[in-house]
């Protein structure tokens, strides 16, 4: 299914991209807000505050079918992505 | 990075034809040096030869966009009887990341302003106008690899810069500030796709940190038990504070910002009126109707954003200020209403600030977000 935020709009970049469950995932966030959020399916939003060079790392990716980024300030810093199972 | 193969992708998609078409219609050369008779100034210039502390996506965003840069009249000087014929930007080492090239149609129009920084506008118009230097035209941006363990400072002049060289000069009048307007828009490939450049570049981005303290209150079902926030580096004079209330994906509702003083350390306990473990924490002064909308895709989440300027006034720093969320739900209890967690700041004194930035993720707005003190490290070039 085509994404309607590709990747290549967005604030956020991430490494690899889909991302691997069970691998380490670099995400670079470039945009105004000081603190970003992370969802994985349905669970908990989880926050993170990107270093001074936008970075932060999720390692390793948890098992699920979706991963969203958000920065909570519209469209441009929102992404969304499948994440991929290597088995 | 993925770059290597992002880059054969775009190529693929864009074909030799508007690869050749892109390059005929390319008014910049990034590589292009100086004329003769221009000379560099830098802003701010303690940055001509070392980074800024951030990164930013201005023009060279993937995304469509209006901004406005203002610059204050002390950081440029004296410029009278100088032209400004153009102007450019350049990559930050730090950000370890690769720029992916491609196209963009960029607008600029700068202008000489009386307005300063820290009485910037969020409507465009209020901060420059009349006579400006344009640069008008599709740029095409190089692939550039991610800077290595032992990089060298990128120069002005090279493939890590870009360069806008205007068709229009503006002659200064000098002692006044300049307002740096762009409007980014896609180009579509040969396939009908938009491409999608991501150039960062060197950037100055203070950091503010008000304090923010969360009062509870909220009876919204959430993973969050503080799902109500505010960008805090947005708390200061002059900058547009962006409010949000994220939550678990649901219908679509109305959401309500409320800013209002404090309604005691306990705040009012709305379980009696038919909302249970709900407590209001304010009387509020204003309100603002937005709507909790699922995000786009799957849409794990619904959002709801509101941003309220704040003008540079002392005034806005002498009382504490709150801020909660009432989210309109009938089926939710028997009121109707939920509360979201409140929270309460108190804003720093006014300052100047020698730029700041105004945003919007439509390049057809007429106001945008106010970002104080924020600005890309700029080489103004001047005949």
């Amino acid at each position: 299914m085509k994404p309607l935020v590709p990747a290549e709009s967005s604030r956020f970049r991430i490494d690899p991209d889909p991302p691997v469950a069970g691998r380490s995932l670099s995400v670079t966030y470039i945009g105004p807000a000081e603190e970003v959020e992370y969802q994985i399916d349905d669970g908990t939003a989880v926050r993170v505050r990107p270093d001074e060079n936008g970075r932060f790392r999720i390692d390793p990716v948890p098992t699920g079918d979706e991963i969203m980024f958000s920065d909570r300030l519209g469209v441009p810093g929102y992404l969304h992505s499948d994440i991929v199972e290597v088995h | 990075m993925r770059a290597p193969h992002r880059v054969a992708f775009i190529r693929r998609r864009i074909g030799w034809v508007g690869l050749v078409l892109g390059a005929l219609a390319t008014p910049l050369a990034a590589q292009s040096g100086r004329g003769n008779n221009s000379w560099p100034m830098h802003v701010p210039a303690q940055f001509a030869d070392a980074d800024a502390s951030g990164v930013a996506l201005w023009a060279l965003a993937p995304f469509e966009a209006r901004r406005q840069v203002l610059l204050s009249a002390v950081s440029l000087g004296d410029l009278s009887g100088q032209q400004l014929v153009g102007l450019a930007v350049r990559r930050n080492l730090a950000v370890g990341m690769d720029a992916v090239g491609g196209r963009l149609h960029v607008r600029i129009e700068v202008s000489e302003t009386s307005v300063e920084p820290r009485d910037a506008s969020p409507r465009f118009r209020d901060n420059g106008s009349g006579r400006h230097g344009t640069f008008d035209g599709i740029i095409s941006l190089p692939d550039r690899p991610a800077f290595g363990d032992d990089p060298v400072q990128p120069g002005w002049d090279g493939d890590d810069a870009v360069r806008f060289e205007f068709s229009r000069p503006l002659a200064l009048r000098g002692g006044l500030g300049l307002c740096i307007e762009s409007v980014t828009t896609q180009v579509l490939d040969a396939n009908g796709e938009p491409e999608r450049p991501y150039w960062p570049i060197d950037a100055v981005i203070p950091r503010f940190a008000p304090v923010v303290q969360d009062l509870g209150g909220n009876c919204l079902q959430s993973d969050d038990p503080m799902p109500a926030g505010v960008a805090s580096n947005t708390l200061v004079p002059g900058s547009t504070a962006r409010f949000h209330l994220s939550t678990p994906a649901g219908p679509a509702r109305t959401a309500v910002l409320n800013l209002g003083l404090g309604l005691g350390s306990q705040g009012f306990d709305l379980s009696g009126l038919g909302a249970p473990g709900c407590i209001s924490h304010l009387v509020a002064l204003s309100q603002w109707n937005q709507v909790l909308a699922p995000l786009p895709a799957p849409g794990r989440r619904n959002l709801a954003t509101s941003d309220l300027w704040l003008p540079n006034v002392a005034a806005l720093s002498l009382l504490p200020l709150r801020v909660q969320w009432l989210v309109l739900d009938s089926q939710a209890n028997d009121l109707g209403v939920q509360t979201s967690n409140a929270f309460e700041f108190r804003l720093p004194l006014p300052i100047d600030r020698p730029a700041t930035w105004i945003e919007s993720t439509d390049p057809r707005a007429s106001s945008g977000q106010i970002l104080a003190g924020r600005q890309p490290v700029f080489e103004l070039i001047l005949r």
